[in-house]
């Protein structure tokens, strides 16, 4: 990612399909969805809320290109593609490997543009936090389709 | 990766923005806007004439009574609008920056931002304008200070930054109780035609704020008109210095010119190279070089060899790096300099150097671009090394992506580098000794001066600072020092009243 641009929109993309993906889960499945609900809402969230701090603080726009330097967009791609025939557990693993993603994005983002905009990584941290929560709960869901 | 959607769909004819109506030009000439990246036409301006710029005029002097007896909290009631519908179309008006000028999509956001954050500070206008008093100077007699509007002011604008410096004037002007006129660069009017669409929206009464597109004819008539108070310009020494100030003021005006820039940037042994050499790019390669705040003569301190080799080694790494290419794809770190006729007047200077002995580390002449564009405006980042103070392309301003390397024994021959150079708009040191930052901060004769900050541009809430060749005038634009050191002091009269009561 050459520009702070590209991170700022490639982060606001991944919020957005992460978002899809849990609406799209708390129309198939009634067990947890509310909570589906509420995680697509945290993700439409927090790409507002990025792209937010983004917009307030661009300035030095140049120091900014190299801050997410060396960070590739394949490393964080998500796969949000629901089969029909797809089971409730197999869903559950990929919602986890998708705050996973989520997660590796914000953290490595917000380490590598710490020295420059500080604002932009205060705001991955916080992501990374609810990201960190989001999985929590997927991961007790999914306990409970062991038992 | 994909190209952000370009915001103008059609090309069309710009209109005057007179006493609250769009109006056609009658001059009948027009001049084709062209995007640098992609050399197509985008729109077309009209070139107005004086009586265009006497109908505003009019307009301002007529709207002017009211305005000024409008309270100061409604009028700043128009401006929290302002600001608010501005953050609706900030990405809009980022994407038009874009394709009128050649900056990058993060570089025209931050030239939004900072628009907007003028037009911020002058919602404080109630606050900011207050004056002062003091009881019984004699027995029984009382003294106070008011500060009040003038009437019309006008502001010519330049070309490198189209949507942000216009709003370092009108927020405060209108703010305060003046009438105002924009004469945008007629290089690139289209985000202040945006910027005049967004307050026909907010419904400010007609007359108050007024645009008139044009070139030489209606900046001169703007000069010189009898009706205009005051004069803000930002452009070269030449024009600012032998026309605006020499001109503006010999017709009664106050003026504030904003002009041309040699910035020196002295690099300490002890600086953070890392940090420091990205600071370089931001500060010499920003905005392709042009900006009045664009570092341009990298001098190193001390005779160390090693370190200069090292810090040279970080510094051309970064600048090679840097992809050119059109603003509106996100890869892109560079865009093109505005115009041809600019970009050859850059690799003039480039030659100029050559010529008189610097030798060419990094040659962007012939940049690698991204995508498929016509490099009829593109040039890569430019190293020269073996600069000499004396040569002209130390002296003078280039306006492009040209970093000039220059040796100094120690800091005090540094500054004498700074100081023997007509020009004092910025300058900075990279350096983690507080006692070299000090001295530098001290002595150096600039106006804005950067401490481990490449580009030292000033918030809203300060002047915008500029010395010796580099400003005319007494009042800085945007806010600051309790308003009056800046634009609220340039847009208001102080009067003083004592009274006594029998």
């Amino acid at each position: 990612m050459d520009t702070a641009a590209a991170a700022v929109s490639f982060h606001g993309r991944l919020q957005e399909r992460a978002a899809k993906f849990y609406e799209e889960l708390a129309r198939r499945y009634e067990e947890g969805r509310e909570t589906f609900l509420a995680f697509a809402k945290e993700h439409r969230n927090q790409q507002r809320d990025v792209q937010r701090v983004y917009y307030n603080i661009i300035t030095d726009a140049m120091e900014a290109c190299f801050a997410f330097e060396g960070m590739n967009e394949n490393d964080y791609r998500i796969n949000t593609e629901l089969t029909e025939d797809i089971s409730y557990a197999d869903v559950l693993k990929m919602a986890i490997d998708i705050e996973d993603k989520t997660y590796n994005f914000c953290v490595d983002g917000a380490k590598r543009s710490r020295g420059l905009l500080h604002d932009v990584p205060d705001a991955l941290e916080i992501v990374a936090k609810r990201t960190t929560r989001r999985k929590q709960t997927l991961q007790s869901l999914l306990e409970k389709t062991k038992s | 990766m994909a190209i952000l959607e370009e915001p103008i769909k059609e090309v069309r004819t710009l209109k005057n923005y007179i006493d609250g109506e769009w109006i056609e030009s009658k001059t009948g000439v027009v001049w084709d806007i062209v995007n640098p990246a992609t050399m197509k036409v985008i729109s077309r301006v009209p070139i107005s004439g004086a009586e265009e710029v006497d109908e505003a005029v009019k307009a301002a002097k007529s709207a002017f009574p009211e305005w000024r007896r409008t309270p100061a909290v409604d009028r700043a009631r128009y401006l929290y609008r302002l600001k608010a519908l501005l953050e609706d179309h900030f990405e809009e008006a980022a994407r038009i920056g874009v394709m009128e000028h050649g900056k990058t999509i993060d570089e025209q956001r931050g030239e939004i931002r900072r628009g907007i954050e003028n037009v911020e500070v002058a919602c404080g206008i109630p606050s900011l304008m207050m004056g002062y008093n003091l009881e019984d100077i004699a027995r029984g007699i009382d003294e106070c200070v008011l500060h009040q509007p003038l009437g019309v002011f006008a502001c010519i604008a330049p070309f490198n930054f189209p949507f942000m410096v216009p709003l370092w004037f009108l927020p405060y002007a209108i703010a305060t109780g003046n009438t105002f006129i924009v004469k945008p660069s007629p290089e690139v009017p289209l985000s202040q035609t945006q910027l005049f669409e967004i307050i026909d929206e907010v419904g400010i009464p007609p007359g108050v704020v007024n645009m008139v597109h044009g070139g030489r004819e209606a900046g001169s008539a703007l000069l010189t008109h009898p009706d205009i108070k005051g004069i803000s310009f930002v452009g070269s020494t030449r024009v600012g210095r032998d026309v605006i100030y020499k001109i503006g003021t010999a017709h009664g005006k106050r003026v504030q010119a904003q002009c041309s820039a040699k910035n020196y940037l002295l690099i300490m042994p002890d600086c953070n190279i890392d940090r420091t050499a990205r600071a370089l790019m931001t500060s010499v390669y920003g905005n392709t070089g042009q900006r009045c705040l664009s570092g341009s003569n990298v001098v190193i301190i001390g005779e160390d060899e090693a370190f200069y080799d090292r810090f040279m080694k970080t510094v051309i790494s970064y600048a090679k790096r840097i992809n050119v290419g059109y603003g509106l794809d996100e890869r892109v770190q560079m865009g093109p300099v505005r115009s041809p006729d600019k970009k050859q007047r850059i690799i003039g200077h480039i030659e100029s150097g050559l010529e008189e002995g610097a030798k060419l580390t990094l040659d962007g002449r012939k940049p690698k671009i991204l995508g498929d564009y016509p490099e009829t405006c593109f040039l890569g980042p430019t190293i020269l090394e073996d600069v000499a103070n004396d040569m002209k392309i130390a002296q003078e301003e280039i306006f492009g992506p040209v970093m000039n390397v220059m040796r100094a024994k120690n800091l005090d021959d540094a500054i004498t580098m700074v100081h023997d150079n007509p020009y004092g708009n910025s300058g900075s040191i990279f350096t983690s000794n507080g006692a070299s930052a000090r001295k530098f901060q001290y002595e150096i004769q600039v106006g804005n001066v950067g401490i481990n900050i490449g580009i030292v541009a000033p918030m809203a809430f300060f002047p915008f600072s500029g010395m010796k060749d580099s400003f005319f005038g007494d009042r800085h634009g945007q806010g600051g020092g309790h308003g009056f050191e800046g634009a609220i002091g340039f847009y208001t009269e102080s009067k003083v009243v004592i009274s006594r009561w029998w």
